[in-house]
């Protein structure tokens, strides 16, 4: 049996606004291993992010984790001192963003952002380092590193920023690298050259990813294991190919039925209907239940746990039966 | 017999680039449009895909007649419409809306959604009096899948679904019959997204309405769309009936494109081969020679580098500019 090098258990981190209290991430589990790819997936405001965030705590002062375990290197993250946690970040897990033009400094070169993150962490001097972020820089796939090394953000595309993050997050070879949305906003053509050069470091470096999006394709191409969150919660947990092939939760099996796919002729796209509620005002019960068709009585007024129902498959739903007999009835109506 | 409603010819639209202090010369000219030419047939769905800075944009903002095309015709309803002025295009304008990508910046803050929908019925006339104007937008609403009461309300107080079925509301509110719809559900979630091009294709049943759908996301364009249109640096590189284009593409840059999608299936993911194209769009300042495609294209020749295809009809229904198509 393989032992995670992450565990996020029962994870809740609330922001104390003037507004009132928003239940960003409550209740998240999930499990990351060595070498693989755990994709969490949902629409914006499920808190996706924050649970990142939340992982190398870099909340803003209105956030606080209020329960719940990460567990990293048999080490609880939520338990170790702001300085031990300084030692981690950057080193054993780092992180990449959306916007790399937000999350590179403007005034330095990226060679000095990269040294900077050499230095650090690792014993060598800055002329040594600066060696090191050319080689990176090739390592990620720059044309002309040598010259790139001293040229600032503006000066490079998008997705060159994107791989000039990535060769900063890489510096100190993670054992994590959190990805949140990283082609979010780039085109399809470099959205795939990104993709294809994360799971080849993976491969080289042996490191877990965990890749935060909201497309679904992206996660069926990239991820092992993967969460699905909706309000804040995490609503179903399994392998990729089950979550396909296999969905139980309601949210889940509608979100796959509302993505027009290439590949194949559609006549119809599947309503959700309603919109993704409020995080200040969250429905009691099933957080999902005005918006589910299989929901009864009991959603409303009880939160279903999340609950493994078949090896290795949690679902958080009262009634993921239901969605059972839908999948039946179409795959009949196919014949 | 086909009923065409938009007729595209060798449309382009060129920006000059200007440079200097006090005497600003035109040092270069960015061809944001370069010779593009479509139809779109009544009731039915056209679409123009590619990457950003392709020229997409552009080309509904040239057909719309919101800037002057440099050259080239626009037919709606056999009429070129393409060099008329304020007063010959008001008729025109009444036929032709737009939705736009961004919901909160095409709503103007300070009325409210009654005085948002009912400002196009009575400019082109279409109701006499306000209070028609108004019962009017009350039915829209409902169209739409909101409530008459949303109509005291300001944009900010709406989600950005339903600021675009409001932005839909207006835009059907003259009784158009052609809509340009430019990224209409890029900056919404998935589940709301199906609402919104559920509506479009109800409405399309209903009226008859004939969409220029602009969409980088490609699975939302074969859902849509009946004809598309690929565009790459100023150019269309490929068009065809959707399902054609999707199920066998001809152009190189139509394949990549398809193959750089991922598809939310992992089994079908996982075992097809991939393209993965060298380097990015090249600057539409300095398009390279020949082929545009040609620095990133996998199956580039000698010509290629010399000589720009010509955009052929290469079936019944497909043109391709490209030369190892025969």
């Amino acid at each position: 049996m393989k032992e995670p090098i992450l565990s996020v258990r029962n994870l809740r981190t609330y922001f104390y606004t003037e507004d009132g209290i928003v239940k960003a991430v409550d209740g998240v589990d999930f499990d990351v291993f060595q070498g693989e790819t755990l994709g969490i997936v949902g629409e914006s405001g499920c808190g996706k992010s924050v649970t990142s965030l939340s992982i190398l705590r870099i909340l803003d002062e209105k956030g606080r984790i209020v329960e719940g375990s990460i567990v990293f290197d048999n080490v609880d993250l939520t338990k170790i001192s702001e300085e031990s946690m300084r030692k981690i970040r950057g080193k054993d897990i780092a992180m990449i963003f959306q916007e790399p033009m937000v999350a590179l400094n403007p005034v330095f070169t990226i060679g000095e952002q990269i040294v900077e993150a050499i230095v650090l962490h690792q014993k060598v001097d800055e002329t040594t380092a600066k060696k090191m972020a050319v080689d990176l820089l090739r390592k990620v796939g720059i044309p002309e590193p040598e010259k790139r090394v001293d040229e600032y953000p503006h000066e490079l595309s998008g997705g060159m920023r994107q791989r000039a993050m990535i060769a900063m997050a890489l510096s100190c070879k993670p054992k994590i690298l959190i990805a949140d949305e990283p082609t979010t906003a780039l085109d399809v053509t470099i959205q795939a050259q990104i993709m294809e050069l994360m799971k080849q470091l993976q491969r080289e470096y042996g490191m877990a990813i965990i890749l935060i999006t909201h497309d679904m394709g992206v996660i069926a191409e990239n991820a092992d294991r993967v969460v699905v969150m909706y309000a804040g919660k995490a609503v179903e947990y399994t392998d990729v190919k089950t979550l396909f092939n296999d969905p139980k939760h309601p949210y889940t099996w509608g979100l796959l039925h509302a993505i027009p796919r290439l590949d194949i002729e559609q006549t119809r796209l599947y309503n959700i209907p309603g919109i993704v509620p409020n995080p200040l005002k969250f429905p009691t019960g099933c957080k999902f239940h005005p918006r589910c068709e299989f929901a009864e009585e009991k959603c409303k007024s009880e939160e279903p746990e999340l609950k493994e129902v078949v090896n290795g498959h949690l679902v958080r739903c009262f009634f993921w039966e239901k969605v059972e007999q839908a999948k039946k009835k179409e795959a009949g109506d196919k014949q | 017999m086909t009923e065409i409603l938009l007729s595209v010819k060798n449309l382009k639209k060129y920006f000059p680039v200007k440079q200097g202090f006090l005497i600003k010369r035109t040092v270069a000219e960015i061809k944001a449009v370069d010779d593009v030419s479509f139809d779109i047939e009544k009731g039915k769905t056209f679409a123009l895909v590619g990457e950003s800075g392709c020229g997409k944009t552009t080309v509904a903002r040239t057909v719309l007649k919101l800037t002057n095309p440099t050259e080239g015709q626009i037919f709606f309803e056999n009429t070129d419409i393409s060099k008329f002025g304020y007063s010959e295009l008001l008729p025109f304008r009444r036929k032709m809306q737009i939705v736009f990508q961004d919901p909160m910046s095409s709503l103007n803050p300070r009325m409210t959604i009654g005085q948002i929908v009912t400002e196009p019925m009575i400019f082109h006339k279409v109701a006499r009096t306000k209070q028609e104007a108004y019962d009017r937008a009350k039915s829209l609403m409902e169209m739409v899948g909101l409530k008459a009461f949303h109509l005291d309300r300001y944009p900010h107080q709406f989600s950005g679904g339903q600021r675009q079925r409001i932005a839909i509301a207006r835009a059907i509110a003259i009784e158009p019959e052609f809509l340009i719809l430019d990224e209409p559900t890029s900056s919404l979630d998935v589940s709301v997204q199906a609402q919104i091009i559920n509506l479009f294709l109800d409405f399309q049943e209903r009226f008859r309405f004939s969409y220029l759908f602009i969409s980088h996301n490609l699975g939302l364009v074969r859902f849509i769309s009946h004809t598309v249109g690929i565009m790459y640096l100023g150019k269309i590189v490929e068009l065809g009936e959707t399902d054609e284009v999707f199920e066998e593409p001809l152009h190189p840059y139509s394949m990549a494109l398809l193959s750089a999608t991922p598809i939310p299936d992992p089994k079908v993911e996982r075992s097809r081969q991939r393209i993965i194209l060298k380097g990015g769009v090249p600057s539409p300042i300095s398009r390279p020679s020949g082929c545009f495609f040609n620095p990133r294209c996998p199956y580039k020749m000698e010509i290629c580098e010399k000589v720009y295809p010509e955009f052929r009809k290469v079936s019944e229904n497909r043109w391709v500019a490209c030369h190892l198509v025969k």
